[in-house]
């Protein structure tokens, strides 16, 4: 077996649930997510030898992973997100049906912006570095460190006020 | 002191300017102390939240090359040129065998080769180097045939749908 392969096996071995939660992560539905982790490892697949030639293979198959998932965004016009979410930001009648606190703040992950909500994930969630998330987002280390600061701070005052909330109703 | 420590890469944290190694370290020290206050108790809800993000795995499986159908194909292409050129060592121990008893006791008629075919002696020189040529020619042509399927196996996905 060829040394390309070895290393493709090793990448996708790697990547593999990190494609489906980046895209799970971005579109809040299971079924789009598989569809979407399903076209992204037939196109690794396809043109593993340019994936392998990149400084930051991973990172480059995180990129196809959003941009894929974008695309299937924008074909519905984001007016599932919500549906699938069940809740709305800044609810608060919604935030003390939730007893979870882990998954109230996905919940809030799930709500940032676009770019805050890729970096935060593939940061805290996937441990990715700086200059991977930059290759991934297509933009460079300081502005996905600002935006990391951002989305560590919205979230945290988003529990905080949660955490605040469910203390008054006790 | 420690917990000094911990509240300037907790600064850091929130500025995004800390290393992984100092962010496993934050998460250490809140899952490791109770006597947090409303600041470090959100944060520590918001790494155990992301943690739990970590468990999600793909129920898709990635394209990978059929190791088995390739080693398989291999496998029988090196048994047959394995046996191709076992068969041409023994058709040229018998054939240069005999030329060399030839020459160290030379025989009344003219020296030249013999072989057999489908168990029967062939005499004849030229028809047993006609015989020799096609056999050595076959395995040859099977030789550089096997070469070149080798050479453009394909490893094929197993599409998982």
């Amino acid at each position: 077996m060829s040394t390309t392969t070895d290393r493709y096996i090793e990448l996708i071995t790697e990547v593999k649930d990190t494609v489906y939660r980046l895209a799970l992560n971005l579109l809040a539905d299971r079924s789009e997510a598989e569809d979407v982790a399903q076209d992204v490892y037939e196109r690794v697949w396809r043109t593993r030898d340019e994936v392998l030639s990149r400084s930051y293979p991973r990172a480059y198959i995180c990129r196809m992973t959003r941009n894929l998932a974008i695309d299937r965004l924008r074909q519905r016009r984001d007016t599932a997100i919500s549906e699938t979410r069940g809740m709305s930001s800044g609810d608060g009648n919604s935030i003390i049906e939730i007893n979870d606190m882990a998954a109230l703040t996905q919940q809030y992950i799930a709500e940032l912006p676009e770019r805050q909500r890729i970096t935060i994930y593939m940061r805290d969630v996937e441990g990715y570095s700086f200059e991977e998330i930059a290759e991934t987002m297509e933009s460079d280390p300081t502005t996905v460190r600002m935006n990391l600061s951002r989305a560590r701070k919205t979230i945290r005052d988003r529990v905080l006020k949660a955490m605040n909330y469910g203390t008054r109703q006790d | 002191m420690e917990r000094d420590k911990i509240k300037q890469l907790i600064d850091r944290y929130f500025d995004g300017e800390t290393t992984l190694a100092e962010e496993q370290q934050i998460a250490h020290y809140l899952n490791s102390h109770d006597d947090l206050s409303d600041e470090w108790r959100a944060l520590k809800v918001m790494l155990c939240a992301m943690t739990d993000m970590r468990f999600e795995q793909s129920p898709v499986e990635p394209i990978k090359p059929a190791k088995p159908r390739v080693a398989i194909s291999m496998r029988l292409w090196l048994g047959g040129i394995g046996g191709a050129v076992a068969a041409a060592i023994i058709v040229g121990i018998v054939i240069f065998g005999k030329s060399s008893d030839a020459e160290l006791a030379p025989q009344p008629s003219e020296a030249g080769i013999i072989c057999y075919k489908d168990g029967v002696r062939v005499d004849d020189s030229l028809v047993a180097r006609a015989e020799v040529d096609e056999i050595l020619g076959g395995v040859a042509g099977d030789l550089q045939f096997a070469m070149e399927c080798i050479n453009n196996v394909n490893i094929l996905p197993t599409a998982s749908r």
